[in-house]
């Protein structure tokens, strides 16, 4: 129990923050209350998230469409993909989003300094899967996965695929590098918001009646896991592996 | 803020499910199926995933109601996108060409 | 006893009443106006800017229509012809007709008739001005220099592989302004959840934030499938690894998949707030109530969702599967219904109505007539064997600019009309503002009706020449669009002479019901001094409560 907690009440807190600097710097004028701001803050974040949803949701519609053109040089070309990179990476952010919603969970009952490590923790682990990434894009760049920069059209047709299909390796190719391009910009915009959000933490921004901007970063670092959890079995799982 | 406190055990149970799937679909990717079958079993897995990120790390199961609408808008465009795009593709070389192809 | 003569007060010599405080005068200068995070300045932004480029559209298609006077079409090479209309079509499409009507009027009017203060994310609605400017100069900057001859629709694999122009910076500025569409879509369906007014229910909001929200709701979900199937065809342009491409083993049909999927809800993007606009003005110029709000008000919202089961009609002849394409004929025809629920709402408003011709009415009117005539034509263009027939000819620019500029242009010039009182306080003269209405509804028809008809008759679009028998029509069709051209520079001139020497007007001059009349015009910069608690319904014209004016 903190000194403050002994000394107020909870409603006398409630009422001191809100007369704080702070707390009328941070409501802004169009909103009648800080709870009515919050609310507003995570519905806007849900609508933004449903606009990515749209956003990703075109890529995996591309695949799919090549994937009803070509299913079995789809496959094939999956099956060439680091599974086992991915896979841990699939581990690194769901325990990432775990962190993520005990930090929230932190502030719910006002433990700043847990906030604090909880956050570093999972912007810890984003970058610890955007460091697995870059070693799976450099073992692409070594078997030469890259079309149209580092690709040897001779190594697919050995692996069975006919020539007049490459087009569709190539395709499905770019579209991984696309996707999971587009995912770690995601990540690293998330690592950014979770860093700030742990700047603002020590610097007390936050209490138990208003973490808002924490509780937005935390659907938006969700969401980046929910891609990659379709992203996962949609690009690296598609064949049969063999052990 | 209104959400509502769920404990720190429903989390880490949640987790641990998390990863033992993914461990499952990882599995599934070993035994021999047809590419339908692997694409099936993969999307369902992560559906399932899905759900358990959204309704208990985003909290979306003490939303309220309006934040269920957002979720259920986004899924029901998804499928919009993909159905009817799939019209053409699913059917491509089953049914003749408009006329003049 | 003295006779006290009680005499009136001696009247007060009558002070020139101090300038209230509102938005426009809170503050000056050129960083207050950069910087401003008030809804109703970004609306004056946006108006200045989407005017400029209605503007440098309008140019280039005026000089397309000179050069189609003569079946030769002797006034510009055919490099640079191509390069016009696909000025035009791109300028006017995502950089006129997608904002305007959101960004101009919903940004000033919205938070004004749901009572708030501002909208949800004031800094966002900013940051979405500055996308649109920097998307909107970056694209002009990349089709002055080079330019682009891609056509609006940039259909792989010709813009990807085959043309040789300024496709990936235009592509670049495009992805800016969806993404600028899209923040304003958020900040108006967040607002209109959260920030209404008390007592202001779903079913007192006016019909113009009906609109808004559909037209909110088709930006946010489809403006991202756009953006991303751009960026792929950037990469594919820059990286030449085919995934539209097909001698690269890609299906060019993906493209017009997900090119469509945005664009042909973008054409309800632009209209629907279109009707927003004349639910507005038709009851408040007929003096009744807008008949069957809840069919109107649903009607929007129904669309908004069908508006994005139809896309692939834009298809038919590109190699889609008969089946796909029976599914999409079919579809498209479901979209005439609320769309014909909404024409038969405002004549049944209008039927013993006490009907004022003013400026903003007549404008409406036009529209109704306008936008009738363009989605009957649509019907056609739906049926699957009328539309092998007519597909890429005249007939179907016909038709899109029936309800494009004949609907949407006219829809927005009244509702500029209609609420440019509130905006400056200032009248516009009445005489010139009938005469541009009646020259744009007549310019308008000599424009595009003779399109109609060489278009059936067989002249494909974007051709750069056409074969003799065509001429008189597309003659009349140019002169058309000079009197259209005269239509649309009158109310500039108009409208900028009455910010200094219009005669100030009151908060109501049209004796409207709704809410944002109620304020003073301009508004003040928290838009109401006191928040309204919002007791009737939006058009209570019949109660004869309305006229409020002091």
């Amino acid at each position: 129990m903190s000194l403050k907690d002994t000394l107020f009440t909870e409603a006398e807190q409630k009422a001191l923050f809100d007369h704080t600097f702070l707390a009328r710097e941070r409501l802004e004028e169009q909103y009648a209350s800080l709870p009515h701001q919050s609310e507003t803050a995570a519905f806007g974040m849900w609508v933004f998230l449903a606009t990515e949803v749209m956003f990703f949701g075109t890529l995996f519609l591309s695949v799919g469409a090549y994937w009803c053109l070509a299913p079995e040089v789809i496959e094939r070309a999956s099956l060439e993909l680091n599974w086992i990179i991915g896979g841990i990476n699939t581990l690194v952010l769901l325990v990432s989003s775990l962190m993520m919603v005990l930090a929230i969970h932190s502030a719910q009952i006002n433990r700043q300094s847990d906030v604090y490590r909880y956050l570093l923790l999972t912007a810890g682990l984003g970058v610890c899967f955007l460091c697995f990434k870059a070693l799976e894009y450099y073992i692409d760049y070594r078997e030469n996965l890259i079309p149209g920069f580092k690709f040897d059209e001779a190594e697919w047709v050995s692996r069975g695929v006919d020539a007049s299909q490459i087009g569709y390796v190539k395709i499905f190719l770019f579209l991984y590098w696309t996707m999971t391009g587009f995912h770690a910009l995601h990540v690293t915009i998330g690592i950014v918001a979770v860093l700030v959000m742990a700047v603002l933490t020590r610097r007390g921004h936050f209490s138990a009646e208003y973490y808002s901007p924490l509780d937005v970063t935390g659907l938006y670092w969700h969401f980046v896991d929910v891609v990659w959890i379709f992203l996962f079995p949609a690009l690296y799982l598609l064949g049969t592996h063999r052990l | 803020m209104s959400t509502k406190l769920v404990p720190v055990n429903t989390y880490i149970v949640v987790l641990v499910i998390l990863l033992a799937l993914t461990v499952l679909t990882v599995a599934v990717s070993f035994v021999p199926l047809p590419p339908a079958d692997h694409v099936a079993a993969g999307l369902t897995i992560a559906t399932l995933k899905a759900t358990l990120v959204v309704l208990i790390f985003m909290h979306a199961l003490h939303s309220p109601r309006l934040t269920w609408c957002v979720i259920l808008v986004s899924i029901a465009w998804l499928l919009i996108l993909f159905s009817l795009t799939y019209t053409d593709y699913l059917t491509r070389g089953a049914l003749p060409q408009m006329p003049g192809h | 006893m003295t006779t006290a003569t009680l005499l009136p007060p001696a009247p007060q010599p009558a002070e020139p009443p101090a300038e209230r405080s509102n938005y426009l005068n809170v503050s000056y200068g050129v960083v207050s106006w950069l910087l401003t995070k008030d809804h109703k300045r970004i609306a004056i932004l946006y108006l200045i800017s989407v005017t400029v480029m209605f503007l440098l559209g309008g140019v280039a298609i005026s000089i397309v229509r000179l050069h189609l006077m003569t079946p030769q079409g002797a006034l510009v090479s055919a490099d640079t012809y191509n390069r016009l209309f696909t000025m035009h079509g791109v300028i006017m499409v995502f950089f006129f007709l997608v904002p305007v009507a959101p960004a101009v009027l919903g940004n000033f009017c919205l938070p004004l008739m749901i009572g708030a203060k501002d909208l949800a994310f004031p800094r966002i609605n900013l940051l979405s001005w500055y996308l649109y400017v920097i998307g909107g100069a970056w694209t002009l900057w990349a089709m002055l220099t080079e330019g682009v001859d891609t056509g609006w629709t940039f259909y792989a694999p010709y813009s990807s592989q085959a043309t040789h122009y300024n496709v990936v910076p235009t592509l670049i500025g495009l992805v800016l302004a969806g993404f600028s569409s899209l923040f304003t879509g958020l900040n108006f369906i967040v607002s209109t959840h959260w920030l209404r007014a008390p007592g202001l229910t779903w079913f007192r909001l006016p019909i113009f934030v009906w609109a808004m929200y559909g037209t909110s709701f088709i930006s946010l979900l489809a403006v991202p499938v756009l953006a991303m199937a751009l960026i792929l065809l950037m990469l594919e342009r820059l990286l030449h690894i085919g995934i539209f491409d097909p001698a690269l083993g890609g299906d060019p049909l993906l493209f017009q998949h997900l090119f469509w999927f945005y664009s042909h809800p973008a054409v309800y993007i632009m209209i629907l707030p279109g009707m927003g606009i004349v639910s507005e003005v038709i009851p408040c110029f007929a003096r009744k109530a807008l008949f069957g709000y809840t069919f109107v008000a649903f009607s929007s919202l129904a669309i908004a969702f069908l508006s994005f089961l139809v896309w692939a009609h834009h298809m038919f002849v590109a190699g889609i599967t008969l089946y796909a394409a029976l599914i999409f004929s079919c579809l498209s025809f479901l979209v005439a219904v609320p769309s014909a629920i909404k024409v038969f709402n405002w004549t049944a408003t209008l039927y013993k109505g006490s009907i004022a011709f003013e400026t903003p009415m007549l404008f409406c009117l036009g529209f109704v007539a306008l936008f009738t005539a363009g989605g009957l034509t649509g019907l056609f263009l739906a049926t699957l064997g009328v539309d092998i027939h007519v597909h890429d000819t005249y007939f179907v620019i016909a038709h899109f600019h029936f309800i494009m500029v004949g609907g949407m242009v006219m829809a927005y010039m009244g509702g500029l009309h209609f609420w440019w009182p509130k905006m400056t306080g200032r009248m516009y003269s009445q005489w010139w503002s009938r005469l541009a209405a009646l020259i744009i509804f007549v310019g308008f028809f000599l424009t595009f009706l003779p399109q109609f008809i060489v278009g059936y008759n067989g002249m494909p679009r974007r051709y750069y020449q056409y074969v003799p028998e065509f001429q008189v029509w597309n003659v009349l069709s140019s002169a058309g669009a000079s009197i259209l051209a005269v239509g649309y520079v009158l109310p500039l001139a108009y409208l900028i002479y009455s910010l200094r020497y219009g005669p100030r007007t009151g908060n109501n001059p049209w004796g409207a019901t709704g809410l944002e009349w109620q304020t003073a015009s301009p508004p003040p910069r928290d838009n109401f001094d006191v928040t309204p608690t919002v007791v009737r319904g939006p058009y209570e014209y019949d109660t004869g409560k309305a006229q409020n004016e002091p």
